[in-house]
C-alpha cells in the first residue's frame, strides 16, 4: 500500500477523487463537480482541499498526471490532466472491499 | 461587465492568497488553483449566483489548506532532522558553557589568584591568555560539528566534505589536548617550585585531555570509514 496511505480508511476526499477518476481521466476542476455530483453535494471540497489532496495521492503514486490539453465545455486555457494508476485501483478497489464488509456486518446484526 | 470585473478582482486576491503557500507546492499547484477558481467563479456568474460569498468561503478554505500545507513542511523538516537535534542541542550547550567559562568563570579565577597573591608572575594572566587561544581550536571543532550533522541531514554523509569535517575536528582536538598536556606539564614544574597544591587544576586539565582523546580517536575512526564509503562509491559508478 502506498506510503501516505496504509491499511486505514481513505479519506472522502481521495475515496472520492479515485471514484471521479476512476472511470475517465479529467482535470481538476472537472474532479470537483464530479465528486458533488457522485456525493449528491454531501462531499464539497475547494480548490485548497482537492489540489492538497491531489498533491497527496501524487506522492503516493494513487493517480499520476496525464496530458495537458484544453477542455472544450470550458475556455480556451491548456489544463494538466489527471488519472488513476494501477495503485490507486488497487487502493480503491480494497477500500470498497472494506465498505462492503461493514455493510455486511451491519445487515448481520440487523442495522440495515 | 460589473461581474466581470469583480470577477478578476477576486481572481486577483485569490492569487495573491496562493503565494502564501510553501514554494514547491506554489510552483506546482498555483497556477491550476487559479485556473479552478477562475471555472468555479464563472460557473457562478452563470447561474446569476453572487461572487462575495462564494469568493469568501473558498478564500477561507485555502487559507485553512495553506496552514496545513505549512505545517507539514516544518513538521517534515523537524522530522528530517530528529535525528540530528539532540546532537545539535548537545553541541549548542557545549557552546554555551564555553562561553559562560571564557566571560565569567576564567576573568574569576584569573582576579581570585590574583588577589591572594598580588606579588606574583602574571601565570593567571598567561593562563587566561591560552584558555582565550584555546577557544579558537575548540569553536572551530564545534562549528565543524555542526557542518556534519548538516551533511548528515542532507543525506551526504558519505562525502568528501564530511571527511574533511571530520579531520578538522580530530586536529582541533589534538590541539587542544596537547596545549592541556603542556599546561599540566609547566604548572606541575612551577607548582613543584612554590610548593602548592595543583592537584585540582591538574585532575579537571586531565579530564580534558581524556575527552579530547576520545574525540581525536572517534573523528578519525568516523573520518576512515566515511573515507572507506567515497573509494567504495567512486570505484563501483561505472
Amino acid at each position: 500500500m502506498a506510503k501516505n496511505f496504509p491499511d486505514a480508511p481513505l479519506t472522502p476526499a481521495v475515496l472520492h477523487i479515485l471514484l471521479a477518476l476512476s472511470t475517465e481521466q479529467r482535470h481538476g476542476y472537472a474532479i470537483m463537480k464530479q465528486v458533488e455530483s457522485d456525493s449528491q453535494g454531501k462531499v464539497k471540497m475547494g480548490p485548497g482541499t482537492l489540489y492538497g489532496s491531489i498533491g497527496r495521492m501524487l506522492e503516493a503514486g494513487l493517480i499520476g498526471e496525464s496530458d495537458k490539453k484544453i477542455d472544450p465545455d470550458l475556455d480556451d486555457e491548456r489544463r494538466i490532466y489527471y488519472q488513476i494508476t494501477a495503485l490507486g485501483r488497487k487502493t480503491l478497489a480494497a477500500e470498497l472491499d472494506r465498505y462492503r464488509e461493514v455493510v455486511a456486518i451491519a445487515k448481520k446484526r440487523q442495522f440495515a | 461587465m460589473l461581474s466581470r470585473q469583480r470577477q478578476e478582482k477576486y481572481r486577483a486576491c485569490y492569487a495573491k492568497l496562493l503565494r502564501l503557500y510553501p514554494k514547491a507546492y506554489r510552483d506546482r499547484f498555483a497556477p491550476e488553483m487559479d485556473q479552478t477558481f477562475n471555472d468555479l467563479c464563472r460557473e457562478r456568474l452563470k447561474s446569476g449566483e453572487g461572487l462575495f460569498v462564494f469568493a469568501f468561503e473558498t478564500f477561507i478554505e485555502t487559507f485553512a489548506a495553506i496552514l496545513r500545507e505549512n505545517s507539514d513542511l516544518i513538521l517534515h523538516r523537524i522530522m528530517n532532522r530528529s535525528s540530528t537535534l539532540f546532537l545539535r542541542l548537545v553541541i549548542s550547550l557545549m557552546a554555551i558553557a564555553a562561553l559562560g567559562i571564557c566571560g565569567l568563570g576564567v576573568p574569576r579565577m584569573v582576579a581570585d589568584e590574583v588577589s591572594r597573591h598580588p606579588n606574583g608572575v602574571g601565570v593567571p594572566y598567561a593562563i587566561m591568555v591560552c584558555a582565550y587561544i584555546l577557544c579558537i581550536p575548540f569553536f572551530t571543532a564545534l562549528y565543524q560539528g555542526f557542518r556534519v550533522l548538516n551533511l548528515i541531514d542532507r543525506d551526504k554523509t558519505f562525502s568528501p566534505a564530511t571527511a574533511v569535517s571530520l579531520r578538522r575536528i580530530r586536529f582541533c582536538a589534538l590541539v587542544i589536548g596537547a596545549s592541556f598536556f603542556a599546561g599540566i606539564v609547566s604548572l606541575r614544574i612551577l607548582s613543584a617550585g612554590t610548593g602548592e597544591d595543583a592537584a585540582g587544576p591538574t585532575a579537571i586539565a586531565m579530564l580534558i585531555m581524556f575527552f579530547c582523546l576520545i574525540v581525536t580517536a572517534v573523528s578519525a575512526v568516523l573520518e576512515k570509514q566515511v573515507q572507506k564509503a567515497i573509494d567504495l562509491k567512486s570505484e563501483s559508478l561505472p
